[in-house]
């Protein structure tokens, strides 16, 4: 392995040095410097799909999970309202999609999950989900995909001011509040959100005695959460910072099987990203360093052990160094240098827990020059402490036949290292782990179509993934401990329409999505063999419907997801498929510079008794009265 | 004429299958329910999925149903069936993470009364003035006792720390204070006629398991005391014993001595009360057979299985074995023989863990 990565370095900085000489004055570079260069340029042959401005603004004081739920097909689980929420993409498992925030993955180094259920969409400019392994360009855990945050900032941006409140069902109260101001060469962004919510809704407990209609109960929840950001031109070169604390005091619920609970939860986070983007002749470089910290304090008074609460903190640094290169004028190089440090104090891990994550990667990019085509290599060697992962290479192709129609094909190895709980936890950890290694590919064809007033774009995609290795728990020699020993094949069909039709003052949306995902457990000759994983549906759609006419909106959400089981071998019964509708009504009133937008949601619209994890209730219908005042 | 005679024959004959059918309703009568001829088995189910079940072994199939109280009721049971107690026509299952007792005929499995409150629930027994009393871990260690018609919470009984199986014998109630995450060595008696505590035996390390046996002995299996330091290595544990007490006057008889580095968390006996297996829990691996005359442990397993629970039952010589892979799949139940021979292996619920129809004195 390590020959293939040497041989493969030499012949792409042979390549670096023969590019130099071509090097031209008469390309033009861009003035604005793109910091997210992977995202943008190296992404060739994937399926990336951005959350349009309209699918934002509509859900400001909302979380970025709800939006994903309704404008993708992320799997969202979430414990009730505004419990631990986690995302998931193309049936794999939560610890399998990375989050890529600002160009630092925020994936937990205790467990390798990230908990959104904090996170307003109002905070986040760019939300992108990439469907499918991208384990070479983004490393660990990018293996069912990734879902991009980005905080954009231009220098000198107009100044403005809003803030939003949002008043909904159950004492729920947000408020976000934001501000942008700037000078000839600095920018400036500051959000503040806070919600508290009782989330005291009724449900039909089906789990007691002739399914009365009941409350939730220790459901509350107070969030507070500021995001700081700055970007300061340096001639053409932009510096930016983003810091970013959050912090959640929350009631955990009981599930439906139980009376009352009295377990609380407060998580706190601060993340803080620093990133240097600087242009010179052809090259693009880019720096970044990030810090993040987290702390989870579980209390629970019912505990019979006499320690009712518990305190898991861990902590990593990562830095990042990448140089974009135009070697040609239809061919350019990324390579970059990326370095985490994690750390645990826990006190269920060995004293001085930690690792040293390293890696090299480097993305080529050959296009035509009308760009009918394009094609992306990318490499990837990490090293963990003194041990090497696999080597990591995808394959990314588009063509364009003709301009309405593009094939795209991607073919990746991916990975995902192990957690500090599977590696350390307790006595039971299994420091001899190897990471989960395994391999995907999709083919896709896309079309648009533009006729008179009306634009229609097709999608289709198709994917199969393998992963060999997939660490799951199981017992040896009297005691648990994870082992490398799941194996797990996902494959299915994407199909994504939108049809825009526009006249006048009037526009209208149609969106609708459906995926299909056969998601299995493979080798293992018990009755877990070829059973689809827990938790992830079959069939899934996601349907909207908008109206706008000048500033009134009218959008109906549909999403269907499809029977879900809650055991590996589907013994006993797997939650059942359901349909949750919505409204949304918003209008906005015009007196400059004040803008007063006024949104009415009816969530829930068809009273669904429905769950999303097994036995965590969901409210029936609810309403949500959205006021938001801008200045600009 | 010929034809007249068939005619006959055909109505003789009809008329026999109807009597022979008769006879088959007059026996079903007799049946009290679907799940009237075989055993109960409780399934632990996986912490948080609220999937623990009951499945039923029936004699006359060599065959288990599983899921039996959602198949009959339309709901599940909850988070950690912790153990089911058979008595007359009910069966009451202990939820220790629901905080519940639920209470089911135990025949049709048809559900009657849910017990709610309870904190952190983990047997439950019918003394012989027909009263429910309950284990549970919550408030340092409690019996709570419910009014057999009415489920009323007749009374609250301290006891010891961690409350575990207890065990019906004449007037009295015997409880085994396993310490729960912390130290007991004790029995608290408890005479159901006043619902009080009359006396408090000390035995070995952590008492989890009671039973009587032919002699009306009673023995408790001491699990031993285990501390774990941060990282859950083990600090230092005590070993694992077998106590024979005499219940006329709740005097230790003797103590035995099992090992030093295994602890076994269930203690069972044959159903002529003469042979008791002791064995399960987290890193046992085997059971083992002692017989109530001999005054040292065993050496080796009498089956080697890595039991997750396992039962008697008073109808037959049968030991019923609980395997549980993992949390997240169906485990198994295994029927042996009282020579140790394999009788049967069947799919049963997630993490099956003991049998609803073990009386402590089943002969």
């Amino acid at each position: 392995m390590k020959k293939i990565v040497l041989i493969a370095f030499i012949a792409l900085s042979a390549l670096y040095s023969r590019a130099q000489s071509l090097t031209t004055d008469t390309l033009k570079l861009e003035e604005v410097v793109v910091s997210a260069p992977r995202l943008i340029n190296y992404t060739t042959g994937a399926k990336v799909q951005r959350i349009t401005d309209l699918t934002q603004e509509k859900n400001r004081a909302n979380s970025v999970a709800d939006m994903l739920q309704q404008a993708t097909l992320a799997s969202i689980k979430s414990y009730g309202v505004d419990g631990l929420t986690s995302v998931s993409l193309r049936g794999a498992g939560s610890n399998h999609t990375a989050v890529v925030w600002n160009g630092f993955s925020l994936q937990s180094p205790m467990n390798g999950g990230v908990d959104m259920s904090q996170w307003p969409a109002g905070f986040i400019e760019d939300v992108q989900v990439q469907y499918g392994g991208a384990g070479a360009l983004y490393g660990s855990g990018a293996i069912g995909g990734v879902v991009h945050l980005n905080n954009t900032l231009q220098i000198n941006p107009d100044f403005s001011t809003s803030v939003t409140h949002q008043l909904g069902s159950f004492h729920s109260y947000s408020t976000l509040a934001s501000f942008k101001m700037g000078t000839e060469s600095t920018g400036h962004a500051l959000k503040i959100y806070h919600k508290s919510a009782e989330n005291n809704f009724e449900f039909i407990n089906t789990q007691r005695i002739n399914s009365p209609r009941e409350r939730t109960s220790n459901a509350a929840v107070k969030k507070i959460g500021i995001l700081q950001s700055n970007a300061i031109a340096l001639g053409k070169s932009k510096l930016e910072t983003h810091l970013w604390y959050e912090f959640n005091d929350k009631e955990i619920p009981p599930n439906m099987f139980k009376a009352t609970n009295e377990a609380q939860q407060e998580d706190e986070h601060f993340r803080g990203v620093v990133s240097f983007s600087s242009p010179w002749q052809q090259h693009n470089f880019h720096a970044r360093a990030g810090i993040f910290l987290e702390k989870t304090d579980y209390y629970n008074p019912e505990t019979t052990d006499g320690e009712p609460g518990s305190l898991s903190q861990a902590q990593s640094v990562r830095t990042e160094v990448e140089n974009d290169f135009r070697v040609a004028e239809h061919i350019t190089l990324n390579t970059g240098l990326h370095y985490a440090y994690l750390w645990s104090n826990a006190s269920t891990y060995p004293i001085g827990t930690n690792q040293n994550r390293a890696s090299i990667y480097s993305s080529l990019k050959l296009f035509s020059k009308n760009n009918q085509w394009a094609s992306t290599l990318t490499l990837r060697q990490e090293f963990v402490d003194d041990h090497f992962t696999p080597f990591i290479p995808s394959l990314g192709l588009r063509y364009s036949p003709i301009k309405q129609v593009s094939f795209q094909a991607n073919l990746a190895r991916n990975y995902r290292l192990p957690t500090f709980n599977e590696l350390y936890w307790g006595n039971w950890g299994n420091p001899d782990l190897q990471p989960e290694d395994g391999y995907s590919s999709d083919l896709g064809i896309k079309w648009i179509e533009a006729l008179g007033n009306n634009t229609l774009e097709l999608g289709s995609t198709v994917f199969h993934s393998r992963i060999q290795d997939w660490i799951i728990w199981v017992p040896a020699q009297g005691k648990w401990s994870p082992d490398n020993v799941q194996k797990v094949w996902s494959r299915g069909v994407e199909v994504d329409a939108k049809w825009t039709y526009h006249t006048g003052q009037w526009r209208t949306t149609v969106n609708a999505r459906y995926g299909f995902t056969r998601s299995t457990n493979e080798g293992e000759h018990s009755a877990k063999q070829g059973k689809q994983l827990m938790y992830v549906p079959q069939h899934e759609t996601k349907t909207s419907a908008t109206v706008r006419y000048k500033k009134h909106s009218f959008t109906y959400f549909h999403s269907y997801i499809g029977k879900r089981y809650i055991t590996e071998d589907h013994s006993g019964l797997p939650i059942e498929a359901y349909h949750t509708g919505s409204v949304q009504l918003s209008t906005t009133l015009e007196w400059q510079p004040v803008n007063i937008r006024l949104a009415a949601h009816i969530n829930n619209l068809w009273n669904a008794s429905y769950q999303v994890m097994a036995f965590y209730p969901m409210p029936l219908r609810n309403y949500q009265f959205t006021i938001e005042f801008s200045f600009k | 004429m010929k034809t007249k005679r068939t005619h006959l024959q055909w109505a003789f004959a009809l008329l026999f299958i109807a009597a022979i059918f008769t006879a088959c309703d007059d026996d079903d009568n007799n049946i009290r329910g679907t799940f009237d001829k075989g055993v109960l088995i409780s399934n632990e189910g996986s912490f948080g999925t609220g999937n623990g079940s009951i499945s039923y072994y029936s004699y006359e199939g060599d065959s288990i149903a599983n899921n039996i109280f959602q198949e009959v009721n339309g709901r599940q049971l909850g988070d950690v069936v912790q153990d089911i107690e058979t008595h007359d026509d009910k069966v009451y299952i202990v939820v220790n993470a629901s905080n519940k007792v639920e209470i089911a005929n135990r025949f049709t499995l048809t559900q009657k009364a849910t017990l709610e409150g309870l904190k952190g629930p983990r047997y439950a027994e019918v003394a012989g003035n027909g009263q429910l009393y309950v284990s549970q871990w919550g408030e340092n260690g409690q019996i709570r006792v419910f009014h057999k018609e009415t489920y009323e919470n007749a009374d609250t009984l301290n006891v010891g720390n961690g409350p575990e199986e207890l065990l019906a014998y004449q007037n009295y109630v015997y409880v085994a204070n396993g310490g729960g995450y912390g130290y007991d060595n004790t029995l608290t008696v408890i005479n159901t006629n006043q619902n009080e505590v009359v006396d408090t035996i000390e035995v070995g390390d952590c008492p989890k398991s009671l039973v009587m046996d032919a002699n009306d002995k009673l023995w408790v299996l001491c699990h031993g005391y285990i501390t774990y330091n941060n990282d859950f290595s083990i600090n230092i544990q005590t070993p694992s014993q077998l106590v024979q007490i005499n219940p006329e006057n709740n005097q230790v008889l003797q103590t035995i001595d099992i090992s030093q580095t295994m602890h076994p968390g269930k203690l069972a006996i044959s159903r002529d009360g003469n042979t008791l297996y002791y064995g399960g829990g987290y890193g046992v691996q085997g059971i083992y057979a002692m017989n109530i005359n001999e005054t040292s442990a065993p050496g080796e397993p009498f089956i080697n299985v890595a039991a997750y629970g396992f039962g008697t039952e008073p109808d037959k010589d049968v030991l019923y074995v609980g395997v549980a892979p993992s949390f997240s799949e169906s485990g198994k139940l295994i029927r042996y023989d009282y020579a140790g021979n394999k009788l049967g292996e069947y799919t049963a619920g997630v993490g099956p863990n003991g049998i609803g129809k073990t009386p402590e004195r089943p002969f």
